[in-house]
């Protein structure tokens, strides 16, 4: 009884949950011109438009190109901070963690009005670079976690005992300790990517109207005209974020084995 | 460490003048010592004495605040790790858990740009010489703890570097793993007559694997010395202490003369023992007795030897170690072959004896 009672528990929970993004489904079919209930079958006329309608096309490749530039910026940038912090165990380095991870708990809109701010005193706004910086900064958190997390579960000696064998400081993190990281780099970078690509809010503030981002541009479409083209461009998304989420979810679980291999490592008997 | 006969090799490690200091905390200091080629020298010590540090410092991965190093005849002061020519095995081996065991083993040969069939080709001797034939392909996780210390060895000596550096390789170890991976070291270097440079804090592991010791403490050196000379002619009661067991009697000199002292002890029971400093008569010294020498009898008036009374007896297998207090009310611990073990019985008193030469007569009184 208590366990059927959790499974509808579980239900409705996971239905609410997807309920938002499924709803846009049957809108990306729809028959007429605005979002009707019900949207009836208009086949794929909204998806043609979309695909048809180059500045949608370049929307997604500045995304695109944002969030490449973040992800990588963000992925060296936290992997050599969570580096530093493990390793050198500087003082303070609980308050230094607290600093880096700051932008994940500020909220976004004042995130966004500062990097805004920043960015128009020094006359930035508008570059894909700034864009690609501030979300840098917000995707830096994710992996500065997940390496720290991984690089505990690293040996210190392994990097020693490379620099005896004869490999320089570069070599040695390069072919042991990386190596060995790898699975929280690469979960730290699918976070980061994800977050910076459907990121609107600070997008919104440091892009030019002329030119925005995929999620800066549905939100202007929808400002405009509720036009089922926009369920259209959220299906394709949801096509590439259960894409997306597959790929983390591979990494993440081949870097448990890596780490169950690295941790049984250590002798037990004859 | 006796001669090899060919033509004079230069030392294996030669450390002068060594010093480290973190801050105000000096970790090690005026530290001088060799390894001669094919010497396997060890340092000993509690946590904290230096030895790990001055180790560090030889393969560079500390670097000195004084002092010189010479590899093979090479000063490398100043040269970082990797060029420094030394094999090195750490605690639990460190080896690469995401390589092959041949990886492993080639790792240090591909690091000097070895050709690639040279490397292919020491790989495979040196996996041969560890009695790891076919085990190329496996990753460090599928092996055993034995077969884990063969890779490292061989992983540290493929490009037979003069000197190999070993970081407490056994302390994470259980007792009986450790035991034999002791007797494969041993046998390792009775083969290759790699000089090596070894840091424990385990006593026994240092007198069962080195021809020299060097015992630390406080970031200098308390003594060096075969494990012989080391156990039975401590020169402090430090190290008396840390090798072992020891019984300690104080008393002050009564006369000595050519390496023999005469001690009246805190009863007034005067006893003989050596002494390798002149001691001034009337001063205070301990003298230090190791449990295995002292003998037991029965305790006649007229016998020589002191009192003691026996308090507890402990059968041991090979041997039976008996506790109890001298008459000078010091504590007191001997060892007896099983034979003799019927002439003690909790309680009793018995007569304690010694030869003067294995009795070390230390001056301090603590």
């Amino acid at each position: 009884m208590a366990r059927k009672l959790l499974w509808v528990v579980a239900a409705i929970v996971g239905l609410i949950s997807i309920a938002p993004a499924l709803i846009v489904i049957p809108y990306a079919f729809s028959e007429s011109g605005f979002l009707d209930f019900p949207p009836g079958w208009g086949g794929w006329q909204w998806f043609e438009k979309v695909l048809d309608d180059p500045t949608w096309g370049e929307a997604a490749m500045r995304s695109l190109k944002v969030a490449l530039i973040a992800t990588g910026i963000a992925s060296v940038f936290g992997t050599a901070a969570a580096y530093a912090l493990v390793r050198a165990r500087p003082r303070f380095s609980g308050m230094i963690v607290g600093l880096l991870v700051l932008p994940m708990v500020v909220p976004i809109i004042i995130f966004a009005l500062g990097s805004f701010a920043l960015g128009s005193d020094l006359g930035l706004v508008g570059s894909i670079w700034t864009l690609a910086i501030a979300h840098a900064a917000l995707g830096l958190p994710f992996v500065l976690l997940n390496v720290r997390a991984s690089l505990q579960l690293v040996d210190p000696s392994l990097e020693r005992a490379a620099r005896s064998l004869g490999a320089g400081p570069l070599s040695a993190f390069g072919r042991v300790t990386l190596p060995l990281i790898l699975p929280g780099v690469l979960s730290g970078a699918v976070l980061a990517f994800v977050l910076s690509f459907d990121e609107p809010v600070v997008a919104l503030f440091l892009s030019q109207d002329t030119d925005p981002t995929l999620p800066v541009k549905l939100f202007q479409t929808i400002r405009l005209a509720l036009e089922p083209t926009v369920a259209a461009v959220s299906v394709m998304l949801l096509i590439l974020g259960i894409a997306g989420a597959a790929l983390w979810w591979v990494t993440v679980r081949f870097g448990q084995r890596r780490l169950r291999a690295a941790a049984a490592s250590v002798p037990e008997g004859v | 460490m006796s001669e090899n006969g060919n033509a004079v090799k230069p030392p294996a490690l030669v450390v002068c003048g060594l010093r480290k200091d973190y801050g105000d905390d000096t970790v090690v200091s005026d530290f001088d010592f060799e390894v001669a080629d094919g010497e396997f020298v060890t340092l000993l010590g509690s946590s904290g004495s230096g030895k790990t540090t001055t180790l560090m410092m030889v393969a560079g991965l500390v670097e000195p605040t004084g002092g010189t190093i010479e590899i093979a005849g090479q000063p490398v002061t100043g040269v970082p790790p990797q060029r420094r020519n030394i094999g090195m095995m750490f605690q639990s081996y460190a080896l690469f858990p995401h390589l092959t065991v041949f990886d492993n083993v080639a790792f240090p040969l591909k690091r000097r740009r070895f050709p690639k069939a040279e490397i292919s080709k020491l790989v495979i001797e040196s996996l041969e010489r560890m009695q790891l034939e076919g085990f190329g392909h496996r990753y460090p996780a599928q092996l055993s703890g034995g077969q884990q210390q063969r890779v490292a060895l061989a992983r540290a000596t493929a490009y037979e570097p003069p000197l190999l550096l070993m970081d407490e390789p056994l302390s994470a170890l259980d007792r009986n793993l450790r035991r034999s991976l002791q007797d494969e070291l041993k046998r390792f270097h009775r083969t290759l007559r790699t000089a090596i440079l070894y840091v424990t804090h385990d006593q026994e592991e240092a007198l069962s694997l080195s021809d020299r010791v060097i015992l630390m403490t406080e970031g200098r050196v308390a003594q060096v010395g075969t494990p012989q000379e080391i156990y039975q002619s401590p020169r402090s009661l430090f190290v008396a202490r840390f090798l072992g067991e020891s019984n300690a009697l104080k008393g002050e000199v009564a006369s000595c003369k050519g390496g023999e002292a005469v001690v009246k002890l805190r009863n007034g029971q005067v006893v003989g023992g050596t002494c390798s400093e002149p001691l001034p008569a009337g001063s205070q010294v301990v003298v230090v007795i190791r449990p295995e020498n002292l003998m037991a009898e029965a305790n006649d008036a007229d016998g020589d030897g002191i009192a003691i009374s026996v308090e507890e007896i402990s059968f041991l297998g090979e041997s039976v170690r008996c506790r109890g207090t001298f008459a000078t009310s010091e504590p007191c611990t001997l060892m007896v072959g099983p034979d003799h073990a019927s002439e003690l019985s909790v309680g009793a008193t018995r007569r304690v004896r010694w030869e003067p030469s294995k009795a070390v007569v230390l001056p301090g009184d603590t």
